[in-house]
């Protein structure tokens, strides 16, 4: 037995010793994985600092220091600024430029006249005054028709952003500002020039009220037909251009639009001319210069809602004392009547007899 | 004493004529515009302006009657601009004070001339076809249907004058010698001359023509044009148009004869195709002799035409051209 209880107790001892041997262990594996990750630790925290060493020194090289930093985040931030400040004021000018080119460069007056219908036949006053108008069918100028319809264009290829018509003489004037109006015009000025006076007007008087008027209206553009069908003058467009001391292109057949120019093809003697006007300028229609068109009916009820301002000349400040006085207006001299021939020998007979052969 | 009185203002008066010339040459127009300032009276001076006015003074100085040429030679009147010209003008004005201020009424004169006028605050009288005094002027208004006598009151006269309606001056037996003038001032930028094209002929240049063969809608095409040319040789005459012939594209603009277009008075007017319409009767009832062709006999051209043919024209013209040679 007693070998036995000795054989216990020397397994007791080494079961004893074992379990001593494992917690050693155990303590010795626990230091180690404390010691290995201290040491990991340390190793994380000298690359952290590493990095931030060379972070510090990167950013010392590249960007100075903080208070640098900070002072050139504040420069650049006024410098920003300045650059909006100033795009700003650039853009302002830009934008004022671009109102003021809708405003300035686009603003067109046409001067649209009433007399007697082309087709009409007239006739002389029996007190040789005069012809007479009464009764007698009239209507738009065909010249200034051309010069509406030539605005008009300009406005719808976004060239003119206002057209103005502009007439001068008795209440029945406003009939042809109401048909420039549904072709398209914007508004109309009619200058009330009645009676007397208005037998006398001229040229001269019209286009200083056209001149004044352009003025008024801040106009960039004046065009004109080149001539009227009743007196025949021819006159209005240079007159006007000269009381602006604006450039003139008469007889224009074809305007061509460029930034602060236009480049016009007249019809002169002998064929066509090009010349370029600096803007502002006053153009006179010539009848090759388009095709005019026909207002509609819906145009035409438009029109009536348009506005048209009445006007005096001596409003406007334009004396229109007459620079002419009317001897006498006659029928020409009548032919003699002529002779119906019978073939063509008959004609060279009498061309022969007449000596054009 | 009234007529020693009228003598006195006509010794008085003094006309500028701005002549018209091509920097080749001067242009018959300008003689038409020498004759209607002769029966103005009075001093007469001629101003030529250009860029090469050697040839036009050179034609001028032989004419007779003429107390001053002027000569304004620059590169600042190259296409003859009215912009340019019209200071010309105003300081020629200003240091001689003339009572009146005349040129051909083409398309040169017609704009320069109110240019001008504005400038001085004159009202000026286009396409004057008579003179009966120094201020009273005959011209015609609504295309030619009524004839206007007017009285100018401006001090200063400022016409253009229609050259079919004055003969033109023969430019014979002067001697007078040009005067340059400053030009100082006249240079623009306000108009610049692009460029020029105009139609090539051989014949006579169609306002000053002796006679005229004209074609209408009723020639149908360009290409049938040739036929009034062919007849035009023949005659030696120059081709015009009616606006029909025109807008339907058988010859060019400047072709047109019409109140919107030449006025022409020749001693012969053959209208071939034309209807005859007011406005091209306007730019040749006053030419001496009117023949029409036409195959409508109720065509208004036969109104004024003192030889009508009622023909085919496509038979009538060949045939009149064969039995011309």
């Amino acid at each position: 037995m007693a070998s036995q209880t000795q054989g216990i107790q020397q397994l007791l001892t080494a079961e004893k010793r074992a379990a001593e041997k494992v917690a050693e262990a155990r303590k010795r594996k626990a230091r180690r994985i404390k010691q290995a990750r201290e040491e990991a630790q340390a190793e994380i925290e000298n690359y952290r600092r590493e990095r931030e060493r060379q972070f510090r020194e990167y950013e010392a090289k590249y960007m100075g220091s903080r208070e640098d930093i900070a002072a050139k985040i504040d420069k650049n931030t006024e410098l920003m600024l300045c650059d909006v400040e100033s795009d700003v004021k650039n853009n302002k000018e830009k934008t004022f430029l671009y109102i003021s080119f809708i405003n300035k460069m686009a603003r067109v007056l046409v001067g649209v006249k009433r007399v007697i219908d082309y087709a009409v036949k007239i006739r002389v006053k029996p007190d040789k005054t005069g012809v007479v108008t009464e009764g007698v069918k009239h209507s738009m100028n065909p010249f200034d028709e051309i010069a509406v319809e030539e605005a008009v264009r300009m406005k719808e290829k976004k060239i003119a952003a206002e057209i103005i018509a502009v007439s001068c003489g008795p209440a029945q004037s406003q009939e042809v500002l109401r048909t420039a109006l549904a072709m398209g015009v914007d508004k109309g000025i009619h200058v009330e020039v009645s009676g007397s006076d208005y037998e006398t007007l001229q040229p001269i008087h019209v286009s200083k009220i056209l001149a004044k008027i352009a003025q008024n209206e801040k106009a960039d553009m004046i065009i004109v037909g080149k001539q009227a069908i009743d007196d025949d003058a021819n006159q209005t467009a240079q007159m006007t251009a000269a009381v602006l001391d604006w450039p003139q292109a008469t007889f224009a057949s074809k305007v061509e639009h460029g930034d602060k120019e236009i480049t016009v093809t007249r019809e002169v003697d002998g064929g066509l001319e090009t010349i370029k006007c600096k803007l502002p300028a006053v153009i006179s229609a010539d009848l090759r210069l388009n095709e005019p068109r026909y207002a509609t009916l819906p145009n035409i009820m438009k029109a009536k809602k348009k506005p048209i301002t009445k006007t005096t000349a001596k409003d406007l400040g334009v004396d229109i004392s007459p620079r002419i006085s009317v001897v006498s207006v006659e029928d020409p001299p009548v032919r003699q009547p002529g002779v119906i021939l019978p073939d063509v020998d008959a004609l060279v007979g009498k061309l022969k007899e007449g000596g054009h052969i | 004493t009234n007529s020693k009185f009228s003598n006195h203002l006509k010794r008085l008066q003094s006309t500028l004529i701005i002549a018209e010339h091509d920097n080749k040459g001067l242009l018959p127009i300008t003689q038409n515009a020498l004759t209607a300032a002769k029966k103005l009276g009075g001093e007469i001076s001629v101003l030529v302006a250009g860029t090469k006015c050697g040839p036009a003074a050179e034609a001028l100085s032989k004419a007779n009657g003429l107390s001053k040429i002027l000569v304004a030679e620059s590169d600042a009147f190259s296409g003859f601009t009215a912009e340019s010209l019209t200071p010309l003008v105003i300081s020629t004005q200003k240091q001689f004070n003339y009572t009146h201020i005349v040129a051909g009424a083409s398309a040169f004169g017609k704009a320069l001339l109110p240019r001008v006028a504005a400038k001085l605050d004159v009202s000026p009288i286009s396409d004057v076809i008579g003179i009966k005094s120094p201020d009273t002027f005959i011209r015609s208004i609504y295309a030619g249907n009524a004839i206007q006598t007017l009285k100018a009151n401006d001090p200063i006269k400022i016409l253009s004058v229609r050259g079919t309606s004055f003969e033109p001056d023969v430019l014979e037996g002067g001697s007078v010698k040009s005067e340059p003038v400053s030009t100082d001032g006249c240079a623009t930028d306000m108009t610049v001359f692009v460029s020029q094209e105009l139609s090539k002929s051989d014949r006579p240049e169609l306002t000053s023509a002796k006679s005229v063969i004209s074609g209408g809608r009723g020639l149908k095409s360009g290409d049938n044009f040739k036929l009034l040319y062919d007849l035009a040789d023949k005659l030696n005459a120059a081709v015009g148009a009616s606006r029909a012939a025109v807008d339907a594209g058988f010859v060019a603009n400047d072709l047109q004869v019409g109140q919107t277009g030449k006025i022409v008075a020749p001693d012969l007017y053959i209208a071939v195709g034309i209807s005859g319409a007011i406005q091209h009767l306007a730019g040749m009832k006053d030419s001496k002799t009117i023949v029409a062709i036409n195959k409508d006999p109720e065509a208004p051209i036969f109104q004024v035409a003192d030889y009508g043919l009622v023909a085919d024209l496509f038979k009538a013209v060949p045939e009149l051209t064969s039995k011309l040679s």
